[in-house]
């Protein structure tokens, strides 16, 4: 990379300084670019996970450092190079400028007119003579010749050396950018490994502890169920289900069904017996009633009669009983009243009504109440006199045949109108009153007994809405029950 | 001469009246002429004070004291109880009337309660002579009989502690008729029943029940079972009167109804709980219950029926201790003897209940030959759908727990195909872990019958028939199955011999 043949009036160090950074400051661009993308297909798709944060971070910051520390390339007084070099960058370059649009604007302009200036003063000092300077003049044409000639050589030269400064440092830019990706890419796995070994260890072993409890559990509940199965079935059996109980309990109630059994067998034949024994007495005394109402049947002395045959043996056991027994009295039978008979069919209402007048209650010490009265039994009689009405009441004047002659007329008459409503018009009847009957129809005719007061009622007056309870304080007489009465009510 | 005209004339008017009376009587007799009468004003006629209703012709008034129960005209019920309160027998008369009224449907004996003859009643109720006591008692009992609003309105009336007191009387006629009200007042609710039993008439009706007079033992276990029947504790009030042992003898009374009230009242408390019907089972009264269901007939044997029954439903041990008793055979004769079908249908019932605890049970039950007599019941066309649907229960519930095959195979005859399903599951379930049954069952002809019933595939009951082939070799189904024979003749004739 030496430089091309030094000019006289410029310094070559301005030149060198220009090959030296102008490549140095593209270079300094585009590496980033070129390295990135070249690294970026070597992570592949494998470092997807590191590519990530890592790529960004070189990229800018080389980018920064460029135009803060070389800012040749803006004084670089050939129109090619720039241009070109304009041209060429300007694709890459605007990416950063792009991003951040104001800091190589301005670090460019900050470094840029320092150097320019103080190097043309200097120049300008170091004039000759004035012969010098027509000899000058007179070689100008010429040196204006070599002047071209040499600069454009140098110019050519510049280019060559520059490509091949760029190439070289983008070789070794790129090795080392690749370099260091991959050891970023190695420091990276490594973390990786580090922590998903970590993490996994962690989920293994709480896989092991709960594999383990469930294991613990089990194990457990299996000796629990053990100890429970045990337990439960010596309680059930002895106290719920005790099987020998349950055989005795059932004996036992067999057994007590038999006694029950006999028990209620022994009741029923005594009900039994008794049933017997009381018909057999009530046999009996029809029998001796019997006996005596034929009384007359006895065998005199004289005459047998028809229980005492002659050609019998011995007499009939009816004789012997009529023998014993007493005739009845010729006391009026008493007669059976015609009418108690639908009224009174309630048990203690068998017989007719015989209303006490047989037997007057005996006067409890009482003088007999003054004046004209009638004994009491006869008033008692008179009272409960049962109807007798007399013959012509009792039975029909009419001959039969006369009184269907006059249920014939009633029938007739009944029946030649029929019963019929006569109902002229649909709604006609029913605003219809009865009219009542004479008796019921008079100005004074009968109240509706009952639905009329006849005290008179001031409820204003009253203590409570309710009606007083009628059961309780009547009773008085019942707590003397049992003192003053006998059991039947009777009096002491 | 004029004395004998004014005597005619006065028998006249008496030959009228009679007739009159009995006329309207004859008339009041039929439903249809109440309304008439009552507007034409009959009760004016009848039973007004100024008209034919006088002290003098009580017994002409005694003639038919139903026209005016029948004549509906509540009016007529204040007079009544007015002018007879002097008379005894009148008020009895009256009380007659009250409950002639009463008697033949709620909206009269309202009438009754509404025009205000409670509060006479309970008066009446009061007196001293029995037999008014008894009428009042009675007329009460028939106003309570009909709902219990009614009977609500005697309770408030102050009825009940003066029936009490009329239970305790001498007087057998009484405190039958007083027992018997308590009973109507009794039965509608359990509030009333507790009125009753608060007024103390538990301990006074269990005294009576060994009471030598059957109609009054009758009414007095309708009472206590009435009273039983409403709830667990008044159940329990009624066992603590320590009625238990001696209830027992009316089981064995001469009375019918004595016997079916009797059983009915032991039915009211076995109903409700377990305790209670083990503390029935512990008196013996099951024993005792199982011997009146076989000493009658007809529908005395009802209540009976059904406390085995409930009993039986509560626990296995209560099922047990009556088959113990030798419940079973009794109540297979009331299945067979009785004619009519409700009586069938709780037998059916009952026999169900002890057969559905245990296999055990089930074949108490079906030793006793009942399973046959419960299927042809179901099948019967002429039995009532009641009965049809409580055989079928009884049927499902035994033959679910039955495992006594020889009784189940006489049913894979003619079961319906509801009932087959279980019949054959039973088989199934049996025939894999019993190798000797296996073998009866091929003897007895089993396995045919069970080849030749048609399943539908897919079915229940086809899955029990698979199992039950898969415990025999596949020869001995395939020889059982129907069509073989042909089958196998056709492979006699296919064959080609051998020469």
């Amino acid at each position: 990379m030496n430089p091309a043949p030094p000019s006289p009036g410029r310094s070559p160090g301005r030149l060198r300084r220009s090959a030296h950074t102008g490549p140095g400051a593209g270079g300094g661009r585009a590496a980033p670019q070129a390295p990135a993308g070249r690294a970026r297909k070597r992570l592949g798709p494998r470092q997807e996970g590191g590519r990530h944060h890592l790529s960004p971070s070189p990229a800018p910051r080389r980018q920064h450092r460029a135009p803060s520390s070389l800012t040749a390339p803006r004084r670089l007084p050939g129109p090619s190079p720039r241009g070109c070099r304009c041209r060429t960058r300007s694709p890459r370059g605007a990416g950063p400028s792009r991003g951040r649009p104001g800091l190589p604007a301005g670090g460019a302009g900050w470094y840029g007119p320092l150097p320019w200036r103080r190097r043309r003063r200097a120049g300008g000092g170091s004039g000759g003579s004035m012969a010098a300077l027509a000899r000058l003049r007179a070689r100008l044409p010429a040196l204006r010749e070599e002047c071209f000639r040499r600069n454009r050589c140098v110019d050519e030269d510049r280019k060559i050396k520059y490509k091949a400064a760029v190439k070289i440092q983008s070789w070794f830019r790129g090795c080392r950018v690749r370099a260091y990706l991959r050891h970023l890419n190695k420091m990276v796995i490594c973390i990786q490994k580090r922590w998903r070994g970590y993490q996994s260890r962690r989920y293994f072993r709480k896989i092991v502890k709960t594999a383990y409890f469930i294991m613990k559990m089990n194990f457990y509940n299996e000796m629990a169920v053990r100890i429970q199965k045990r337990w439960r079935g010596y309680y059930v059996r002895k106290y719920i289900h005790n099987y020998y109980a349950l055989k005795k309990y059932l004996e036992a109630v067999s057994v007590n069904n038999e006694i029950v059994r006999n028990e209620l067998q022994e009741y029923a034949e005594m009900n039994e017996n008794e049933r017997k024994k009381k018909d057999q007495e009530k046999k009996e005394k029809e029998k001796k009633y019997q006996a005596r109402k034929m009384h007359y049947l006895l065998s005199t002395e004289q005459i047998a009669g028809i229980y005492n045959s002659p050609f019998r043996k011995s007499p009939d056991p009816m004789e012997l009983l009529l023998r014993q027994s007493k005739p009845l009295s010729h006391r009026q039978q008493q007669v059976k009243s015609p009418f108690t008979d639908e009224l009174y069919d309630w048990p203690t209402c068998k017989r007719p009504p015989t209303f006490h007048a047989g037997e007057p209650l005996p006067p409890i010490g009482r003088q007999k109440p003054q004046g004209p009265f009638c004994d009491t039994a006869e008033v008692l009689r008179q009272r409960y006199k049962p109807l007798e009405p007399t013959l012509r009441v009792a039975a029909s004047i009419d001959s039969p045949l006369g009184k269907a002659r006059a249920e014939m007329k009633r029938e007739e008459w009944r029946n030649h109108i029929h019963d019929n409503e006569f109902l002229p018009f649909s709604s006609y009847h029913k605003n219809e009153k009865y009219d009542p009957s004479i008796h019921r129809s008079g100005k004074y005719g009968q109240e509706t007994y009952g639905i009329k007061h006849f005290r008179e009622v001031q409820p204003n007056k009253w203590v409570t809405g309710k009606d007083f309870q009628t059961v309780s304080p009547s009773i008085v007489l019942f707590e003397k029950f049992g003192k003053t009465y006998s059991r039947c009510g009777q009096i002491v | 001469m004029s004395q004998r005209q004014v005597l005619q004339v006065f028998e006249q008017y008496q030959r009228a009246r009679t007739q009159f009376v009995q006329a309207v009587a004859e008339l009041s007799a039929r439903p249809q002429n109440a309304e008439s009468l009552r507007s034409a004003g009959t009760w004016g006629a009848v039973g007004g004070r100024g008209g034919l209703w006088g002290p003098a012709n009580l017994s002409l008034w005694q003639l038919k004291p139903m026209v005016f129960g029948t004549v509906m005209h509540h009016q007529a019920l204040y007079p009544l109880l007015e002018t007879n309160c002097f008379y005894l027998e009148r008020q009895k008369a009256a009380a007659f009337v009250l409950r002639a009224v009463g008697k033949h449907s709620p909206q009269l004996a309202q009438a009754v309660v509404q025009c205000g003859a409670l509060e006479s009643l309970v008066i009446c109720l009061e007196d001293f002579d029995p037999g008014v006591k008894e009428a009042a008692a009675w007329a009460l009992g028939y106003i309570a009989r009909h709902n219990s609003e009614l009977s609500q309105a005697v309770v408030d009336a102050g009825a009940v502690p003066l029936l009490v007191l009329c239970i305790q009387e001498p007087e057998i006629a009484l405190k039958r008729i007083a027992a018997s009200t308590l009973s109507d007042i009794s039965k509608h609710s359990p509030e009333l029943a507790q009125t009753v039993v608060d007024a103390g008439a538990i301990a006074h009706l269990a005294q009576m029940i060994l009471n030598p007079d059957a109609k009054l033992k009758r009414q007095v276990l309708s009472a206590l079972s009435q009273i039983a029947k409403h709830s667990v504790d008044l159940a329990e009030l009624v066992v603590e009167a320590e009625i238990f042992p001696v209830v027992l003898t009316c089981l064995k009374d001469s009375d019918e109804y004595v016997k079916k009230n009797g059983a009915t009242l032991i039915r009211e408390i076995a109903k409700h709980t377990p305790e209670l019907s083990q503390f029935i089972v512990n008196a013996g009264g099951v024993a005792a219950v199982i011997d009146c269901i076989g000493s009658c007939r007809g529908t005395v044997r009802l209540p009976g029926i059904m406390m085995l029954g409930y009993v039986a439903a509560h626990s296995e041990n209560l099922s047990m201790a009556v088959i113990v008793s030798k419940g079973i055979p009794p109540l297979c004769t009331c299945l067979v003897e009785e004619q009519e079908d409700h009586i069938k249908a709780a037998a059916a019932w009952a026999l169900g209940q002890i057969g559905r605890h245990t296999p055990e049970h089930a074949r108490a039950v079906a030793v006793a030959n009942v399973l046959p007599t419960l299927l042809s019941m179901y099948m019967d066309t002429h039995s009532s759908e009641d009965l049809q649907l409580k055989t079928k229960r009884a049927l499902k519930n035994i033959l679910q727990k039955c495992t006594y095959l020889p009784a189940l195979e006489p049913l894979l005859q003619d079961a319906p195909p509801n009932i087959m399903k279980h019949i054959v599951g039973q088989f199934s379930k049996v025939l894999p872990h019993d190798s000797k049954a296996r073998r009866l069952f091929v003897t007895t002809g089993g396995l045919k019958k069970v080849q030749e019933i048609k399943a539908e595939p897919g079915s229940l009951l086809q899955e029990y028939i698979n199992t039950i082939n898969n415990c025999f070799p596949e020869e001995i189904v395939r020889y059982y199955s129907p069509g073989y024979s042909e089958i196998l003749l056709e492979r006699v004739e296919n064959y080609q011999p051998v020469l």
